[in-house]
Order: C-alpha cells, then sequence, then structure tokens
C-alpha cells in the first residue's frame, strides 16, 4: 500500500484492529460531551451569525459605489477611453479576495454583465490571460474541455485566447459590460498589465470593457509602472475598502463586546491573537478562526463548559460535574469567604452537602457571571466614548475591553488622567457627553437625565453665549509673580467665578461622581467573578501550537536532543533547547549524525563524517551495519533538507541549515 | 612530525562514547601534566624557567593532541621564577595567572583565557594526575609507533584532533554560542578547510545488502515509538472534532508519519463505517496533482462516470460537484508528505487548498520538510485553514519515503540518477541490442580517454566525435539510427547532454572516474 500513488482506503482484515485504543479515553465528565458539543455548535453558530453580518457589511459601501460607477459608465462611455477603477485594498490579500467575491455576485446580479477576476498567479503571460479573461468572463463549463485549443463559433475556429470569441458572444448575449478585474495589480508583471490594457483598449469598440485594478499602495505607484500611452487612454476613478485592522476591531467589537456573548476570551489570549493577526498575517479571518478554535477548545477539554447550556436539567451526568465544580478555585474561595461570616455557614454547608442545590446555584451563577461580563463590557465602552469625546481616541475598543478583563482598567493612569479632563470640562462637552453614554447606560439612565436635566436649566438661563466653565479649568486661573523681599513669589489666583458657573461646577461634580461610582462598581477583577473559569477561556498554549507551529523547531529538537521525545532509560537527557547536545551511541542514527554536522563548516567531508559517526557507534556492531545506519542517517538529512550534494569537492557535501537559525 | 588526522572540519572532534565532555575533562588535558612528569623534574627543578625548551617538544611529541597553550610564544624573555617543579597544568595556569597580574599587560592571550579556565576547574585533576600520568604514558608509546608511517594510509579508528593549523586559533570553541554567532563562526573564511580523504568506492552498499540489513535490523527505541504512537492515536478524537468543524490538519515533526496516518484511516472507518478515506502517497516518485484529483473523483463518482482527463477541468468538475451535489457523507483526503516533490509547485497547492476548503472534503496532511510551511501564500494558507500538531514518532523514513541508497548515492555524486549506479546500468544495457551497448562502450571509453589527457572542465565526448567513432566501429550509419540509440541513455539517464564553452553538445556520462574505468572493464569482458 504504501508504494501506491493513491488508493481508497479499506481496513486491511489480515491486521489486527486495535478496537480498545480508538475509542475516547473514558473520562469522568465525558457524559456530558454531547450536550457541550450542541452547545458549541449553538453558540458558535450565533457568533458567526454576527460576524458574517458584520463581514458582509464592511464594504457595502465600497460596493454600491463600485457598482453606480458601472452603471454610470455604461452612458458616459466616451470613445477611445476605457473606464477604470483603482480600488485600494491594502495589504491584506484575503480581505481582496472576499471583497471581489462580493462584487463578482453584485455585478453579476443584473444577468447582463459579465465579470472576470484574475490573480497574478494565475496569468504568468498574455496568453494565458487572455484564456482565462475569456473562459472567466463566457462563464461556461463545459465549452472548454482541457486540451481543445480551438473553439468554434458561428462556423469560424478561433484560438481559445483570441478575443474574438468574446466579442461573437458578447454580441449573442447583448452583454452590456465586461468587467475585467485584476486582483492584485503590484503583483502583476508591468509589461503584462500594459499590453491587456493596450488589447481591452484596442477592443473596446467592440467589446465593452470595465477595468478594475485592487491596489495595495497607490494609483501613483501604478501610473508610474505604465506607460504614457496607456495612462492616457485610462478614465480612472479611485475607491477605498476598509482596511483589515478596521475590519478586525469591528470583528472583535461584534462578537465580544456589543453583544452578550456566552464564552469570553480572556486578555492573554486576546492580546495574542489580536497582536499576531495585526502584526503578521494581516487577515480578519483568521480572528474568526482562532475564535472558533477557542470555543472548541473550551468545550471540549473543560467539562464544565456544559453549564453555559441553556436548557440544561438535572440528571444522572451531573454527579461528577458537580463534585468538579467544588473543586474551582473560584468556588473554594468562595466557599472560604463565606465560612468566615458565621450566617452564611448554612447556605455554604448545604452548596456542600446537597447536589441539586448546587447545580441549581451554579446556572444562577453563570447567567449572573455573564451579566457581570456585559457590565465590564459596557464599562469599557463608556471609557471609550469619554475619551473620543474628549479628543483622545489612541486607544481601541478592544484594548481597553481587554484592559478590563485583565482588571487593570479601573487603575489604568490613562482612566486617571480621563478623569482630570472630564473635571475641567465646559459645560457644553459635558451635555455632549451625557448624551452620548445615556444610549450606552440603560441602567443608569435615570441619574444621567436628572444630571442632564440640572444642566439644561442651567443653560437655559446663561446667556452669555459661552459655556460655562468649570471651576477647576486652568483657564480659569492665572499665576501671579509678586516679588517680596528680592524673592519671587508665585501665587495662583482664581478668575472670579459667576454664579453660573459655580453651580455647573456642582453638576459637573456630580456627573464626576457617578462616572467614578459607575466604573469602581463595574470593573472589578474578572478572576473574582464566581465560576470565571467557566466563563471566561484563557489559554494561549493549545492556540499557540496549532497556529503558530514551529516544525522546523520541532524537528530540530528532535534530531538534537531525542530523550526529549523517546524518554528512554538508554539516551542522555537533553539539557535543553539551547545548550550543547550529547552524543551517546544509543541515540537513534540521524540524530548522532545530526548532531555531528552541526560541529562543521559549510562543507562536509563525508569520509570523515563517516569516521567520526563510526567513532560513536558501538564498538561491537560490524562495519557493514554501521555503514547501513550511516547510510540511512545520511538520506534522512537530506530528505529533511539538511544537507545536499555539492560539486566543489569530491565526496562532499554542504550543509544547507543551521540549528535555531 | 605532521600526521593526517582524520575529523571533519569541526573544531572539535568526538572521541569515543563521551566524545562532548567539557575540554578540562577530556583526556587531553590531563596529558598537559603527563608531558612535564617522570624526567623532566628533576630538570625543572634545577632550571626554573617556566618554558624551557624541552617541554614544547615533549608537549609536541606527546601524541599530538596537547593543547597547544604550552609552546612558548612570548613568555622565554620574561623569566619568572618559580622554585619547585610546576607538575600540574592547574599550578602552572596559576603561575600565569600571576604573571598577567604583575605584568598588567592588559593584552589577554589565548592561553590566559585557557589557564583561567583551568584554575577555576578546581583541584580533582591533581589527584588524578599520578594515575593519567602512567596511562598517557602507555598511549604515548602506541601513538609513537602509530606515527612511524608519515601519513597512515587509512582514516585511524579513532580520530584523533583535527589538522594542526600554523595560524593561532582558540583551544577550544567557544561554547554555548547563540545559533547566529555559531552560523558566522563556521562560515568565516577560511574555516572549512576540509581534508580530503574520500570514501573509498566500495564502501558503499549494494543494494542486496542494504535490503538484508535492513531486513535484520530493529530499532532499539522500539518501545517508546509505539508509546509516541500510541500518544498521537490518543488524540484521535480530538482530530475528529476539528475536522468537523471545518478545519484541516496538518501533521508535523521528526518521523514518518505513515502509520499514524493509517490509524486514523483505521480510527474514522471505525467510527463512521465505510467513509470514503482516500489515502495519498505524495512522497512516491512521480506522483502528480492528476494522481491526487483521480483518486479523489473516484471516491466522488461511480466508477461508470465520464471523466475529463484534463487535470483543470477535473478540477472545476470537482469542486462544482462538491458545490452543487455535496456527497451525503464528507470524504477524507489523507495526504503522506504533502511537501513532496510533485506536489511542491504553487499551483499544485491552490488546487488542493481550494479543494480542502469545501466543508465536505476533510484533510489530515503530513509535512516532512521543517520549512513546509513557506510552500503557501497568505491566500493559500487561509484555503487550507490548518490546524497543526506535533507528531513527532521517530519512525525512519529509509524504504518507503526515501530509499537511502540511491539518496546517498546522488548526494555524493556516484551513479546516475536515473539508473541505480552501476548495478543499475548492466542492468539496462542487458536489455538493449548489441549496437546500444557498443555505443555506450565508445562513450565510456572517450571519456576515460579525456580524463587520462587531463581535459579539466571538459567533460564527456563531442557529439560529432562520438557519432564519426561510432561510424568507424560500424555500431551505426546515419545519424538518425545513432540518435535512436541514445534517445534509451538518456531516458535511464546513463548520459546526459551537455553544452560546452564553445556551444558544441557533449555527451556526458554521469559517473565518477573509479566507476568509469569499472564499467569499462564490464562492457569489455561482456
Amino acid at each position: 500500500m504504501e508504494h501506491q500513488k493513491t488508493y481508497l482506503y479499506a481496513p486491511d482484515s489480515s491486521r489486527p484492529t486495535k478496537r480498545g485504543r480508538t475509542e475516547a479515553p473514558e473520562w469522568e465528565l465525558q457524559s456530558s460531551w454531547k450536550m457541550r458539543e450542541e452547545t458549541c455548535h449553538r453558540l458558535w453558530s450565533e457568533q458567526q451569525k454576527r460576524i458574517q453580518k458584520v463581514l458582509d457589511d464592511a464594504n457595502s459601501d465600497t460596493l454600491s459605489d463600485i457598482l453606480d460607477f458601472l452603471e454610470k459608465v455604461e452612458h458616459q462611455r466616451q470613445r477611445s477611453k476605457i473606464p477604470c477603477g483603482f480600488i485600494l485594498a491594502g495589504s491584506s490579500v484575503t480581505t481582496q479576495t472576499s471583497f471581489f467575491n462580493q462584487l463578482s455576485e453584485k455585478v453579476l446580479a443584473s444577468g447582463k454583465n459579465s465579470f472576470a477576476s484574475i490573480s497574478s498567479g494565475e496569468a504568468p503571460n498574455l496568453k494565458g490571460f487572455l484564456k482565462l479573461l475569456i473562459r472567466r468572463a463566457i462563464a461556461k463549463k463545459d465549452a472548454f474541455d482541457g486540451d481543445d485549443e480551438t473553439i468554434t463559433t458561428k462556423g469560424r475556429r478561433l484560438l481559445d485566447y483570441d478575443l474574438g470569441v468574446l466579442h461573437e458572444w458578447v454580441k449573442e448575449k447583448e452583454i452590456q459590460e465586461v468587467v475585467v478585474t485584476f486582483q492584485d495589480g503590484e503583483a502583476f508583471d508591468a509589461s503584462l498589465l500594459a499590453d491587456v490594457l493596450e488589447l481591452t483598449h484596442l477592443w473596446s469598440n467592440r467589446i465593452p470593457f470595465v477595468v478594475l485594478i485592487g491596489l495595495a499602495t497607490s494609483v501613483e505607484n501604478l501610473h508610474r509602472r505604465l506607460p504614457q500611452s496607456i495612462v492616457r487612454v485610462l478614465q480612472g476613478r479611485q475607491f477605498d475598502i476598509v482596511q483589515a485592522e478596521v475590519l478586525l476591531e469591528r470583528l472583535y467589537c461584534c462578537s465580544m463586546i456589543d453583544s452578550e456573548p456566552s464564552l469570553c476570551i480572556g486578555p492573554r489570549l486576546g492580546t495574542a491573537i489580536l497582536e499576531r493577526i495585526r502584526l503578521h498575517t494581516q487577515n480578519p479571518q483568521d480572528f474568526v478562526d482562532e475564535l472558533q478554535y477557542a470555543y472548541m477548545t473550551h468545550f471540549f477539554s473543560n467539562g464544565l463548559s456544559v453549564f453555559l447550556s441553556e436548557d440544561l436539567e438535572w440528571g444522572d451526568w451531573a454527579r461528577e460535574h458537580v463534585e468538579a465544580l467544588r473543586n474551582l478555585p473560584s468556588f473554594r474561595r468562595f466557599a472560604e469567604e463565606k465560612v468566615k461570616y458565621p450566617p452564611s455557614h448554612f447556605s455554604v454547608r448545604q452548596l456542600l452537602d446537597r447536589d441539586d442545590l448546587l447545580f441549581n446555584w451554579a446556572r444562577d451563577t453563570v447567567a449572573k457571571s455573564h451579566k457581570t461580563m456585559h457590565l465590564m463590557a459596557e464599562a469599557a465602552k463608556v471609557v471609550h466614548a469619554c475619551r473620543s469625546l474628549v479628543g483622545k481616541s489612541n486607544l481601541l475598543l478592544s484594548d481597553l475591553f481587554m484592559e478590563a478583563l485583565s482588571g487593570q482598567l479601573h487603575d489604568a493612569s490613562h482612566v486617571r488622567e480621563l478623569f482630570l479632563t472630564i473635571k475641567r470640562a465646559p459645560s457644553d462637552q459635558l451635555s455632549r457627553l451625557i448624551s452620548t453614554l445615556l444610549p450606552l447606560v440603560p441602567d443608569e439612565a435615570s441619574t444621567l437625565e436628572q444630571i442632564q436635566e440640572k444642566l439644561d436649566a442651567l443653560e437655559a438661563e446663561n446667556d452669555s453665549g459661552h459655556p460655562l466653565k468649570s471651576e477647576h479649568d486652568v483657564q480659569n486661573q492665572t499665576l501671579r509673580a509678586t516679588v517680596v523681599a528680592r524673592r519671587v513669589e508665585l501665587s495662583k489666583l482664581k478668575a472670579s467665578l459667576s454664579k453660573a458657573d459655580a453651580e455647573y461646577t456642582d453638576i459637573l461634580l456630580q456627573f464626576h461622581e457617578w462616572l467614578e461610582g459607575y466604573l469602581s462598581d463595574l470593573l472589578i477583577d474578572p478572576e473574582d467573578v464566581l465560576l470565571s473559569e467557566i466563563t471566561i477561556y484563557d489559554r494561549k498554549a493549545p492556540h499557540k501550537l496549532a497556529f503558530e507551529p514551529k516544525p522546523r523547531h520541532a524537528i530540530e529538537r528532535a534530531l538534537f536532543a531525542p530523550h526529549d521525545y523517546l524518554n528512554c532509560d538508554c539516551c542522555p537527557v537533553g539539557t535543553g533547547p539551547d545548550s550543547e547536545g550529547t552524543l551517546s551511541f544509543t541515540q537513534p542514527p540521524t540524530s548522532i549524525l545530526y548532531q555531528l554536522h552541526l560541529e562543521s563548516g559549510p562543507l562536509i567531508n563525508v569520509s570523515d563524517l563517516f569516521s567520526a559517526f563510526r567513532a560513536i557507534m558501538d564498538e561491537e556492531a560490524e562495519e557493514k551495519q554501521i555503514l547501513y545506519l550511516f547510510q540511512r542517517a545520511l538520506a534522512e538529512l537530506k530528505y529533511l533538507g539538511m544537507v545536499k550534494s555539492t560539486r566543489k569537492k569530491t565526496d562532499h557535501i554542504a550543509k544547507v541549515s543551521w540549528r535555531g537559525l | 612530525m605532521k600526521r593526517k588526522h582524520t575529523a571533519l572540519s569541526s573544531p572539535r572532534t568526538p572521541s569515543k562514547r563521551t566524545p562532548r565532555a567539557p575540554p578540562p575533562k577530556d583526556p587531553t588535558s590531563p596529558s598537559v601534566t603527563s608531558t612535564t612528569s617522570a624526567d623532566e623534574t628533576s630538570e625543572a627543578d634545577v632550571n626554573v624557567d617556566v618554558d624551557s625548551p624541552s617541554k614544547p617538544r615533549s608537549a609536541r611529541g606527546g601524541a599530538g593532541r596537547t593543547v597547544e597553550f604550552a609552546t612558548p610564544t612570548k613568555t622565554p624573555s620574561r623569566g619568572l621564577v618559580v622554585t619547585g617543579a610546576e607538575r600540574s597544568a592547574r599550578r602552572r595556569s596559576a603561575a600565569r595567572l600571576i604573571e598577567r597580574e604583575e605584568n598588567e599587560s592588559g593584552s589577554g592571550s589565548e592561553g590566559e583565557e585557557l589557564a583561567r579556565e583551568i584554575w577555576g576547574e578546581g583541584g580533582s585533576e591533581e589527584e588524578e594526575g599520578e594515575e593519567e600520568e602512567e596511562r598517557e604514558e602507555g598511549d604515548d608509546v602506541v601513538e609513537k609507533d602509530n606515527e612511524a608511517p608519515a601519513v597512515p594510509p587509512t582514516p585511524s579508528k579513532r580520530p584523533r584532533g583535527r589538522p594542526r593549523k600554523t595560524r593561532a586559533r582558540t583551544p577550544t570553541p567557544p561554547r554555548d554560542l547563540p545559533p547566529h554567532e555559531l552560523y558566522f563562526l563556521q562560515t568565516r573564511p577560511g574555516a572549512s578547510a576540509t581534508s580530503n580523504n574520500t570514501l573509498p568506492s566500495t564502501s558503499l552498499l549494494t543494494a542486496d545488502e542494504t535490503f538484508a540489513l535492513s531486513e535484520a535490523y530493529t530499532d532499539p527505541h522500539e518501545k517508546q515509538i509505539a508509546f509516541l504512537h500510541d500518544l498521537h492515536e490518543a488524540a484521535f478524537p480530538q482530530w475528529d472534532w476539528e475536522l468537523r468543524n471545518g478545519f484541516n490538519i496538518a501533521l508535523f515533526g521528526y518521523g514518518s508519519m505513515r502509520a499514524v496516518l493509517e490509524g486514523y484511516a483505521a480510527h474514522v472507518w471505525e467510527g463512521e463505517g465505510g467513509a470514503k478515506i482516500v489515502v495519498v502517497n505524495a512522497y512516491v516518485p512521480g506522483t502528480a496533482l492528476r494522481d491526487v484529483l483521480a483518486a479523489l473523483a473516484g471516491a466522488l463518482f461511480p466508477r461508470s462516470a465520464k471523466l475529463p482527463l484534463h487535470p483543470n477541468a477535473l478540477h472545476t468538475l470537482l469542486l462544482d460537484t462538491l458545490t452543487e451535489s455535496p456527497p451525503a457523507r464528507p470524504v477524507y483526503l489523507l495526504i503522506n508528505s504533502l511537501d513532496a516533490p510533485g506536489l511542491r509547485r504553487g499551483s499544485a497547492q491552490a488546487v488542493l487548498a481550494s479543494l480542502a476548503a469545501s466543508p465536505h472534503v476533510r484533510v489530515v496532511a503530513s509535512l516532512d520538510h521543517p520549512s513546509a510551511a513557506l510552500l503557501w501564500d497568505a491566500r493559500v494558507r487561509a484555503l487550507w485553514r490548518f490546524v497543526a500538531h506535533d507528531a513527532t514518532t521517530f519512525v525512519g523514513y529509509e524504504g518507503v519515503e526515501v530509499d537511502a541508497r540511491t539518496e546517498v548515492a546522488a548526494l555524493l555524486g556516484r551513479g546516475g540518477r536515473g539508473v541505480a549506479g552501476r548495478d543499475g546500468v548492466g542492468f539496462v544495457l542487458k536489455s538493449l541490442p548489441g549496437n546500444a551497448r557498443s555505443l555506450f562502450r565508445i562513450l565510456v571509453a572517450e571519456q576515460v580517454a579525456g580524463l587520462d589527457d587531463g581535459g579539466e572542465g571538459e567533460e564527456g565526448v563531442e557529439y560529432r566525435v562520438a557519432y564519426h567513432r561510432a561510424r568507424e566501429e560500424l555500431v551505426c550509419s546515419t545519424e538518425h539510427q545513432f540518435r535512436t540509440l541514445l534517445k534509451e541513455f538518456y531516458d535511464h539517464v546513463m548520459v546526459e547532454s551537455r553544452r560546452d564553452a564553445g556551444g558544441a553538445e557533449r555527451l556526458v556520462v554521469p559517473f565518477r572516474r573509479e566507476e568509469l574505468e569499472g564499467l569499462l572493464e564490464d562492457l569489455v569482458e561482456g
């Protein structure tokens, strides 16, 4: 079987099947797996719907702009000009792809257009490009069966890269527009781009071409790459699509903050995911993947996650789960805390003794914990809104929320700064603040409305034309320097405040006090939230392994310190990934040879390598046996791309990779 | 006194069993003690110069493995008086350190550094000194015997030291260098002086020997390997879960993952009886994208269906089928060595990824090469939607993924790529008519003759020359016949065609000289 290229698997009856082993391990909390799986599926599909909506809406404005452009072009088509749209898509390739897919759907929806989208990798030369263009524009599947180089149209045999084919088809179907899209304009060879544009120009009197070019940099850059003659015939317009980073922020907010998520991604994992996407992949879709993986891992590995299910009923399965609940750190802390106060002894004892009570308690607590998290998100939004209103918007909402989740937002320096700024806010700013916050905090609306009313009343009396000022505003203070006995004395003088200003200051302080109280109520350390183990998932390791694997490091480690993997008695213990390896004849031969080759320079004498290898191997082993192992190990090193052959010297090989680089 | 060393270009050479013992514990450093022993003691008592002229001589004579710091480099003029014989490296190091302290010369030499190292090592060596002396002296005798023939004809059993260089060098390579520093150390100009030793052409194993040995060989780590395998099998439910959620799985790590994938196939088969599981062994030479597509189509369509031949058309058909009328149950696609040469092209990966993106195709692929992830650009990577798992197995690649014998032969530039060495050529020639044999003999003979003349760079024989020789010997009468005969050789890569500097075509038999001569013998005799 292993020497066949491909085969359809069928169990080999001659080989015994290892039935016992392939079953899922019997785990005490395994009984709830079915329920957890369903819950996970349900919760994720809700989340996915929200995310999909954000993705769909992300570029709706640009899309309608482009469609509008395409429609108008039809009427304003100038002779000898190609209508051309430049789509500034940013660096994220994948955002572009999804955008062009959406665009293609919309363009084709009318039934009178044809759409051909081509990326640089698919079309290396003009012929290939035209073939693809025609094939995609006509979008007929069976029209081209592989090797057939020609297409027959109306009795004429044309080559399959002849735009005449397209012309005939356009005439036949009465197509209004043929939209040709270069997905990644920069990646195309400049001369190919010029050739294609010239051809489209030449045919534009017969075929109604519209060209769209996706750009990552700028239109000027493209301009520079094209010859003047081509630039002259383009009639262009520029469109911007949402940048990956903005989209990422929107996705985070929609999935974590705006809705009431049933599973919250903790600050460490959240920061790691966002950082990876911002710095490395620039692909918002990755966020969706990693979020899904977080859901999957949480429900797969944490038996208690079953409590996130909505319709949970007491059953036999629950016994072990309830026992596990009692062992949660947050529950233990809670119980120990309660025991300190005698009146609550009884309730704690009941929770410890009666399973069904604890079960109900846990369900309620999880719901409460959700509420707490939601309020925390609300608080983060309030902070963000305040910050942007006082003119500071350098921190993203996602950053603020993550800070809140790690319990650091309340004491953060930028929040203290925010409070100081608010203390100095003039009245117009305060009223703007209140009106922005009102929809954000439904629970606190009454307090805010009271303040608003007072403020309105005060402003109605104020006919000075200027907003009212706060007592704490620095502009109200002047510094006076007086020379007393040859010493300069500085003294602060408060400008005289009007009565209205003083009253306003009272109101402002009221607001300030309210905000302070509100935030300190809501911004608690999530670790103190009961059962946060169930509602927050914050493990970085599984994600790091799954999405940022280090295959090279793993292979090098396996070869350099085989003991780390084999854990055998015979081989010496590797002392760490960065220290010297230890050679021993008991190690796998490839490992020995790998360590030997590490020591040498770029050229290795195979004969000497063999002598060194032989010196390490068991004395009793036969020469042939050693030679066999040597050959095998050398071939494996070559297979793994560590060495290659060289012609520089006889019987020498070249070293290709250095460990750890 | 010059010895030929069998060593890599490496600064240190592994010795028996404990090849990487830190330098102070290495047998070489006690030998320093021994060099200043016995016969010298009395002399040293009288002559109090640290570096008496007799010492370096004995140091060099002492088996050529003593560390160089005993050689008088700059000290003779200093004449520091030390009473009593310095019997150990440790004591001498101390003296050297003190001397430096006094002189305040500032420029610390390498010797001083080593001295410091030895001094810091502690006194355990002093006690060992006596025993070591005896042993070392015994060794010295043996080694002096060994040295009698100036250059040992064969590499000695135990490699010792590296070739002595005249220029100053660090006695021990710096340890625990960060990877980049090590790279620069090893690739610095002039660092890669390797010996001119060659492997005798007979030393490589023949196919039969290899086969017999591989049959007889059992891995001493069988138990641990089985444990690793079980570990991966325990993760199968997790794989199921990931695949069900639309992710695909990439396995990486050292060792063949064939068995793990097969185990997973069995697991899937048991879990959902009769699932379609397509297994692709991409490492099999000649595997191409069309094979994978055909296998997938075989799983999706009934046997009688007429399928397009062209891979592009087949790909489109598969994609359409997967979106429009998907199979009732997902198809499993298990790919061994997704990074094998046959599938390495960007377009192949893009096609496979586009299929894998379908929720009805579940892919588990193993990646052997450490840098396999470089195959994908951002777009393809997003399509694959891979979740990676470390599946280090330590199972050898030999026999299935890798044919060690031919790989090594190719690595050393022995034997053609097409046929497996000399045996292979003989095999091919047996199946060809006599004319072809004669032609090949002519080519080999001309090439050997060319080598004898010392024609550097102009390897092989010129096309015209070969043709005329062939006509002379009545092997062929027209150029067409000549070409026809050559064709078979080209197919088996027994002959390669190159252009020389003048643009003339040259025919080259891609073998080394010894093998060519061997071949010629075979041909003339046969």
